[in-house]
C-alpha cells in the first residue's frame, strides 16, 4: 500500500513500522478495507501527532521504545553493589555442588566469588 | 221509402232506428259520425286480434317499437336508454365495462369485498403507498436486506440498508450477529475470539537477548479468522482482552540473567513478566502467564514475545500435543 508522507509519519509515530502496519493491513483485509482501516487510524492519531510536532517533540515508536530499554537498562543498573554481587554469583546449587566436591571445585568457585567482590566492590 | 238524393234509380231497402240491418258497402266519416262502445265491445267486433288502450293493462306481443320514449318502468325506477348503438348491461350479465368512473366515497357508494387477486398487476416486490400530494404511489423494489424504512411525515417510506435496528443500536450487519436461545443464552458466532497454542517443543529460540515471537501451530478456535501462525489481527477497532502464557522447558541455565515476556500491539507493548535476576533460574521448568485488556485500532497486530539472555541461545519453548495447552495466546473482543 502506497502511504502519503504524513500518513507514514502519523503511523509511525504510533505503531513500530507503519509501512508494515499498512502492507499487513491490506494482506489481510484487502486494499480496500485497508484503506479505510489506514484512514481511520491515521484520523484518531492525529491529533497526538500535531501536538507532537507542534511542540517540537515528534518522536518515532520505535525511537520511543529505544528510549525506554534505555531507561530500563539504567534503572537495572542503578543498584546497590550487593545487587549486582546477587545477579553474578554463581547459582547456589553450583556453590553447595563446589563445597560438596571441596578442593580444585571449591577453590575455583572461590575466585569466581572473589572476582565477582572484586567487581562490584563495597560502596564507600 | 223515398228516394234518398241522387240518380240512383234503385229504390234502397228502408230501415228505422231499431231494425236490425247489415250494410253493405258503406262509409261513415268519423267527422260527421261517431261510433261509441267499450273496448270490450270493440274487441268483440274485431275478428283477429284485440285493441290495447292507453290507460289499460295489456300484454304486447310481436311489437316493433321505433324510437319509443318510455317515460318510466314501473318498480324499479328510471331507465334512460342510449341514444347511440351500444349494449345494455344487466344486473346478472359478465361484463366488462370501459370508460367508467366509479366514485366510491360518492354517497351512498360503496365497493366491498375486493380481493386482492382483482387488484391490477403491478412490479414484483412493491409496496402500495400514497406520496406527497396523497396521491396512490408505489414504494419502489429495495435490493435484498433492505428493511422498509419510514422517511417521516409526508414523505413515502423507501426500502434502505438496516442502518438502525432498536434504539441504541447500530446495525450494519449482513448476517446473523447475535443469537439468543430458546433457554436466553446469548451467542455472537462472528465475535473475534482465539485461541492458539503450540503443540510441539521448539528449542533454542532465545537465551542470547533474542526477543522470539511465540508461534502457535494449533488452533482451538479461532472466530472470525483473525488469528494467523503467531499474530492476531483486530478487525475493528475496540477494546481486547489478550492473555497468554510461555513455558520454558529447556536450556536455561546460570548464565541467564533476564527474563522478559511481553504481549506486543500496534500501539503498545505490555510486559507480563521481568526479572534481572539469575538467582531463580537454572534448569529449570518456568511458566510466566499474563492477561491484559488493550485499546486496538482496526488492522493493529498483536503478538507475543520472549526474551532472555544475555547469552547461550539455548532455551526452548514446551509444547504438547495433547488437548492441553502450556505455551499459548488468546484473546476476544470484549468493548
Amino acid at each position: 500500500m502506497i502511504l502519503t508522507q504524513e500518513q507514514l509519519n502519523v503511523l509511525n509515530n504510533v505503531v513500530v513500522d507503519g509501512q508494515a502496519w499498512a502492507d499487513h493491513a491490506e494482506n489481510k483485509f484487502g486494499l480496500d478495507k485497508a484503506t479505510v482501516m489506514l484512514g481511520k487510524k491515521v484520523a484518531k492519531h492525529k491529533p497526538k501527532y500535531d501536538a507532537d510536532v507542534l511542540a517540537g517533540d515528534y518522536k518515532t515508536r520505535s525511537q520511543e521504545d529505544e528510549e525506554g530499554k534505555i531507561a530500563e537498562q539504567e534503572a537495572y543498573d542503578k543498584v546497590e553493589y550487593d545487587v549486582k554481587r546477587q545477579r553474578a554469583y554463581p547459582l547456589i546449587g553450583d556453590q553447595l555442588d563446589a563445597l560438596w566436591k571441596g578442593g580444585q571445585a571449591q577453590a575455583d568457585m572461590k575466585a569466581i566469588i572473589d572476582n565477582v567482590k572484586a567487581t562490584h566492590p563495597k560502596s564507600v | 221509402m223515398g228516394d234518398y238524393g241522387g240518380n240512383d234509380p234503385t229504390p234502397a231497402t228502408s230501415f228505422t232506428a231499431s231494425s236490425v240491418d247489415t250494410l253493405t258497402n258503406k262509409s261513415v266519416d268519423l267527422l260527421t259520425n261517431t261510433f261509441t262502445g267499450t273496448t270490450a265491445e270493440f274487441n268483440t267486433a274485431l275478428s283477429d286480434g284485440n285493441f290495447a288502450t292507453i290507460a289499460g293493462t295489456e300484454t304486447l306481443t310481436g311489437k316493433t317499437l321505433t324510437t319509443p320514449v318510455i317515460a318510466s318502468i314501473s318498480n324499479t325506477g328510471t331507465v334512460t336508454l342510449p341514444t347511440s348503438t351500444d349494449t345494455l348491461v344487466g344486473k346478472a350479465t359478465t361484463d366488462t365495462l370501459t370508460n367508467k368512473t366509479i366514485d366510491a366515497n360518492g354517497t351512498g357508494n360503496s365497493i366491498s369485498n375486493i380481493d386482492v387477486a382483482d387488484l391490477a398487476n403491478g412490479t414484483d416486490g412493491e409496496l402500495i403507498t400514497w406520496d406527497a400530494t396523497g396521491a396512490p404511489a408505489t414504494v419502489a423494489v429495495g435490493t435484498a436486506t433492505h428493511v422498509l424504512t419510514s422517511n417521516g411525515v409526508g414523505v413515502a417510506p423507501t426500502f434502505q440498508a438496516s442502518a438502525g435496528g432498536l434504539t441504541g443500536i447500530t446495525d450494519n450487519a449482513t448476517a446473523m450477529a447475535i443469537t439468543i436461545s430458546a433457554d436466553e443464552e446469548v451467542t455472537i458466532p462472528k465475535q473475534p475470539a482465539f485461541f492458539a497454542k503450540e503443540n510441539a517443543s521448539q528449542s533454542n529460540v532465545t537465551g542470547d537477548s533474542t526477543e522470539y515471537t511465540i508461534s502457535y501451530n494449533t488452533e482451538a478456535f479461532d472466530q472470525n479468522a483473525d488469528f494467523a501462525f503467531d499474530t492476531f489481527t483486530a478487525p475493528v477497532t475496540g477494546k481486547y482482552l489478550l492473555a497468554g502464557s510461555s513455558y520454558t522447558s529447556s536450556g536455561t541455565t546460570g548464565s541467564h540473567s533476564s527474563y522478559v515476556v511481553t504481549i506486543k500491539t500496534s500501539n503498545r507493548n505490555v510486559r507480563l513478566f521481568t526479572s534481572n535476576t539469575s538467582l531463580w533460574l537454572g534448569a529449570y521448568n518456568f511458566l510466566v502467564n499474563g492477561a491484559v485488556v488493550v485499546d486496538m485500532d482496526a488492522g493493529d497486530t498483536a503478538n507475543m514475545a520472549i526474551q532472555i539472555g544475555p547469552t547461550g541461545k539455548t532455551v526452548g519453548l514446551y509444547g504438547d500435543g495433547t488437548a492441553n495447552a502450556h505455551t499459548w495466546f488468546s484473546g476476544c473482543l470484549l468493548a
